[in-house]
């Protein structure tokens, strides 16, 4: 049983920490439309109360794009917009899902309590 | 802090500054950013630097560790042996009196060339003498009456036996040297004495030390994790084809 809860913990943990990767929260703003790196700024501050700071924020926009999950899209004077791709869109589900399941677990485990 | 703002954007690595610099200064000129998001362009910057080149590092950091551990096993082991004494006087002017004497008397050259003479024979050379200051610590622990005072002396070395001689030694020097001092308060007429007591005597020492060993290898990891940070930082600049080579 003490196995089985660690396990549990550790998994809701791992996937905790994983979900509060600034990407995912790029991600979230990019799947509402196109947008340059300010305005993604601006986007996540106001649905995720997160200010993600400028080398967070491009970090996260660098990882992206090697990964395929964003791709840049014609710049409007200095600034650069990013779309996501299929690829990304898939990944967000996934990510998504997975923190769904820790959010229920977790409602779940204190009804319980 | 937009000027801080702009230096610290040009710390990142040169093939990332010619893909991203000219949005990343674009979103650096939209608003006032603040000292907090100056310490996040520092951050972004050392994480670009040290991505792909973490491998780079953690060669330098085994290999400093690897170093650290094959000196410190090369140094041979020391013993530590250490003495308690106490020194008690009729009032605490006399106790720190007694304990500033009994100190300074204990670490004269004199006193030590004599502790080497009964410990190791003729062997008595000017280098074993300074050798000897080093091996040799007195500690004054803190005292919870202010009429005494217990002194710890502490000897290394690399022989065991030797370490406890050399510090019972040097208290026996202690007791001559507070007893003469005591002969010589008497025919003054002084009455009141500081007494000297050896509370326990030096003991061979069961194990080796090992802390200046711990601490060569943690010397290792630093210089080793130093010097492969610094040599990630400027990877980056180096151009392709010396990289390859």
């Amino acid at each position: 049983v003490l196995t089985a809860n660690l396990i549990t913990f550790y998994d809701i943990t791992y996937n905790v920490m994983k979900e509060s990767d600034p990407t995912i929260l790029v991600l979230a703003s990019l799947a509402a439309g196109d947008k340059h790196g300010y305005a993604m700024m601006m986007d996540i501050e106001s649905f995720a109360g997160i200010r993600l700071g400028p080398g967070t924020l491009y970090g996260a926009i660098t990882r992206l794009e090697e990964r395929g999950w964003i791709r840049p899209i014609g710049a409007a004077g200095r600034r650069q917009a990013y779309r996501l791709t299929n690829a990304g869109r898939e990944y967000l589900k996934e990510r998504i899902a997975s923190l769904d399941q820790v959010v229920r677990t977790a409602l779940g485990r204190l009804k319980e309590a | 802090v937009k000027r801080l703002l702009y230096f610290a954007a040009k710390l990142y690595p040169p093939r990332w500054r010619e893909r991203y610099g000219t949005e990343f200064e674009a979103l650096l000129s939209e608003e006032h950013f603040g000292l907090k998001d100056w310490l996040d362009v520092w951050k972004g910057a050392l994480a670009m630097r040290l991505r792909g080149s973490g491998v780079i590092t953690a060669i330098f950091l085994a290999a400093g560790t690897l170093a650290g551990g094959f000196v410190s096993w090369r140094i041979p082991e020391r013993y530590s042996s250490t003495a308690t004494l106490l020194v008690q006087g009729p009032n605490p002017a006399s106790t720190a009196e007694a304990v500033r004497r009994l100190v300074e008397a204990s670490q004269s050259l004199d006193s030590l060339s004599e502790v080497i003479q009964g410990s190791r024979g003729d062997r008595l050379l000017e280098p074993l003498v300074s050798k000897l200051r080093t091996a040799i610590r007195v500690d004054l622990a803190p005292s919870t009456n202010a009429n005494w005072t217990t002194l710890r002396i502490t000897f290394q070395d690399r022989d065991r036996n030797e370490a406890a001689r050399e510090a019972n030694a040097l208290t026996e020097r202690m007791i001559l040297d507070n007893l003469r001092w005591a002969y010589a308060n008497a025919q003054r007429g002084v009455t009141s004495q500081s007494r000297l007591v050896v509370l326990a005597p030096a003991a061979v020492s069961p194990r080796p030390m090992h802390r200046d060993r711990l601490r060569i290898i943690g010397w290792g990891c630093v210089i080793g994790l130093g010097i492969g940070l610094f040599l990630a930082w400027f990877w980056p600049q180096l151009p392709r084809q010396r990289r390859a080579s």
